[in-house]
Parts: C-alpha cells; sequence; structure tokens
C-alpha cells in the first residue's frame, strides 16, 4: 500500500512542476491537496531507508568481528564491568540489525523508529563523553572495508572519528525522532474519537 | 479542549502498552540471537578470562630486566627483528596514514594479524609484546619482542636505544580483553614520539587461532 502511494506521489512530481511552467492557468488546475502528500510519503520514506541501512550496515559490521566491537567498547572507557560490555558487544548488533530490517520493513513502525531514536540516543551520549573527555578513539561503527575503503586511510580515519560520529548521530537521532512524531498522525485520533463514540 | 486531552491520554495508554511488551521481546530476541551467534562462533567473545588473560593479570612482579634478557633463547627471532629495515620504509608506502599519525598525533591504527602477516615475515614491521615478561616467556609470536607495559618506565630506555623512531611497530597483547596493546600504541605515539604504531586488537589469541597454535 505505501509503495502504491509512493509511485503515485512520484507520478506526480514532475507533472505539477512542468504544469506549473506552463501557464497559470494549469496552476489554479492542479490540485493543492496533493503537495502536502508527497511530502508525507516521500521525505519519510527515504529518512527511514537511510536509517535502516546504516543500522543494518552497523549490526552487520559487528555481527562479523565481535572482538573487534568489544575492544572498541572499551576504547570508550565506560565506567561498565567488562561482563557488561560483553553483553552488550554481543546483543547490540542483533539489536541494530532487527531494528533496520524493522525500519526497511516497515514492521511494528512506531517500536521501530522508537528503538532507532533509542539506539542513536545513547550512540551520541557515547560519542559526545568520549569527545567531551577528549579520547581520541575510532568510534567503531561501521565497517568500512565492505565498500572498498582501507581502515588505515585518512578517508576512514575521519569517518570513523569522534567529530564525525558526533556530527552524525545527531542527525541520524533527529531523523529517529521525527519518524516517531510523524508515526502518529492525525489519523489515530480519529480512530480512537471512533472507539470512544 | 479537556474531552480531547483525555482522549489523547487514553489513545497513549492503549499505545503504549504494546509497543512496551514488543520493545521486551526485541530486546529479548537480540539477546538471545546474540548469546547464541556468539557462542557458535569460534571467534566469538568468551566469558570466562583465558589462560593468557589470567597470566597477564596476575604476574606483576617488576623485574626490572633488561628488554634482550632472551635474547639467547630467542636469538633468531629478536636478534633478527631488532634492526630497522635498512632502508626505512616510509611511512606512506606501507601505512597510507601513518604519516598523518605522526604529525596530527592521532590514535595509532588497529590492524589484524592477517594485514601484517606477510610485513612481519619479511620483516618490515617489528611486533611489541605488551604482555608482561613470564607471559612472553611462556609463548609469544615469533619475531616479537618484549616491552611489557606494567615494567614500561624501566623498559623503555632499551626500547628506544634499539629502535629508531620511524620504526613500524605492531603492539599486541593477550587477547581483545586486555586494553594494553592500545595503551602502549598510543604512549609510544604520543608521549615518545613514534611515527608508524600500529596494535592488534584481537592480540595473541588472534594469532593464535589464525595459524593453530
Amino acid at each position: 500500500m505505501n509503495a502504491a502511494k509512493l509511485a503515485n506521489a512520484t507520478a506526480k512530481i514532475p507533472a505539477s512542476q512542468s504544469s506549473s511552467r506552463r501557464s497559470a492557468q494549469a496552476r489554479t488546475v492542479q490540485p493543492v491537496h496533493e503537495i502536502p502528500n508527497v511530502r508525507a510519503t516521500i521525505f519519510p520514506t527515504i529518512v527511514r531507508t537511510l536509517l535502516a541501512f546504516l543500522l543494518v550496515w552497523a549490526g552487520l559490521s559487528k555481527l562479523g568481528d565481535p572482538i573487534n566491537a568489544y575492544t572498541s567498547l572499551l576504547d570508550y572507557q565506560l565506567p561498565a564491568p567488562k561482563v557488561f560490555l560483553k553483553l552488550v558487544a554481543m546483543v547490540l548488533p542483533w539489536l541494530e540489525l532487527l531494528c533496520g530490517l524493522m525500519l526497511l520493513a516497515n514492521f511494528h513502525r512506531r517500536l521501530a523508529t522508537l528503538t532507532a531514536s533509542l539506539l542513536f540516543g545513547v550512540f551520541l551520549i557515547m560519542v559526545g563523553q568520549a569527545a567531551a573527555r577528549g579520547l581520541d578513539i575510532s568510534c567503531g561503527c561501521f565497517n568500512l572495508a565492505v565498500f572498498g575503503i582501507n581502515p588505515a586511510s585518512a578517508s576512514a580515519r575521519f569517518l570513523e572519528s569522534v567529530g564525525f560520529a558526533l556530527l552524525r548521530d545527531a542527525i541520524l537521532l533527529a531523523g529517529a525522532v521525527y519518524l516517531v512524531r510523524i508515526g502518529q498522525p492525525s489519523r489515530p485520533t480519529t480512530a480512537a474519537a471512533g472507539h470512544i463514540g | 479542549m479537556q474531552k480531547a486531552a483525555r482522549r489523547t491520554q487514553l489513545m497513549n495508554q492503549e499505545l503504549h502498552k504494546p509497543t512496551l511488551r514488543r520493545a521486551v521481546c526485541l530486546l529479548l530476541a537480540s539477546t538471545g540471537l546474540g548469546l547464541a551467534s556468539n557462542a557458535l562462533n569460534p571467534a566469538g567473545l568468551r566469558w570466562n578470562k583465558t589462560n593468557a588473560e589470567r597470566e597477564f593479570e596476575t604476574t606483576g612482579d617488576a623485574g626490572a630486566v633488561g628488554i634482550y634478557r632472551n635474547e639467547t633463547l630467542y636469538a633468531n627471532e629478536t636478534l633478527s627483528a631488532k634492526p630497522a629495515p635498512k632502508t626505512p620504509l616510509t611511512a606512506d608506502q606501507h601505512f597510507p596514514s601513518a604519516r598523518a599519525n605522526a604529525t596530527t598525533g592521532e590514535a595509532p591504527t588497529r590492524s589484524t594479524w592477517a594485514e601484517i602477516k606477510s610485513m612481519v615475515e619479511s620483516r618490515r614491521i617489528v611486533l611489541v609484546d605488551a604482555r608482561t615478561r613470564s607471559a612472553f616467556d611462556a609463548g609469544h609470536i615469533p619475531g616479537a619482542v618484549s616491552l611489557p607495559f606494567k615494567d614500561f618506565a624501566s623498559e623503555i630506555q632499551a626500547f628506544m636505544a634499539a629502535y629508531p623512531l620511524a620504526t613500524p611497530l605492531a603492539i599486541y597483547c593477550a587477547n581483545a580483553n586486555c586494553g594494553t596493546s592500545s595503551q602502549l600504541a598510543t604512549t609510544l605515539t604520543r608521549i615518545y614520539k613514534f611515527e608508524n604504531v600500529r596494535y592488534l586488537p584481537g592480540g595473541y589469541q588472534e594469532w593464535r587461532n589464525a595459524e593453530g597454535k
């Protein structure tokens, strides 16, 4: 259903653009209510797909190398017992992977978006405290070798640096919170009203 | 207005309960999958401490011994590894990031054993064992030199005398649970200004797994 909506929306963009260029007459013919429809379907889908892709990538990166995931975690120098960090290193990749797949499939959207917000929130705090304490570590977020980026290269070091991770996590958190907020539009309210009424 | 507020409150209650339950399910599923996959993974994390790790933690004797105490035992290894390469490899040749490392003082690079294996075998990089001397004596990667992090203060002078700052170094400790390799790597880079330092997060255990020792 979502895909159909999306196709519908994409089909209408060029039409509205070209018509607005052609003449003012065509513009008056164009129904106004379809522009918010485009905004309400395409943009969230892009954000959702991006978050899902990054989460799946991050999850698979850590799943493939649990020892590296654990040492990256140790580098953050968190005041937590090592056993807990080991558990996190085992569970976190799966949580990322499942959350990413749920987002991608639009499955239990509310739970998926809330989990993604929580994950990015926690990442932001972790990277933020590392930055505040001046820890010069690699964030251990993604396996860059998958895309042919040499982990020792300057670009890889930038992508995995604390500063860039801070910026990236802030943007991703904003995206996830945005998805949570648009996840409950006015429709459920009317449904609830119907229940009560 | 009040009615609407109550309505949304009711709606929230209605929505939150299943979401919370599903969140618990998701967490349990991740935990189960994580524990299971890790148990099945031969290169996975281990809950109990390995022998090397225990050894590493218990033997902290600060025996101030020269770095080449084991010269006779490991003559072939240590001595041939000792001289820096005759034509010191420029950092860019083998470690594209090492030069930036030296100038900006960034954290040293991580490496896997597979990445540096050929360099170790062709003596283009010096392996440094950050574990205690007794752990080193009990077994180490061929070609490695001992620079115990615990006795760092008494060992570093001899080490500095033997290896010029341009020597490519690869540091390891017991396994993924030890942090001394990265600490030593950072110390050597930042304070002692070694220009080309990397460390093996997988440690001695990774080498043993890889080489079947």
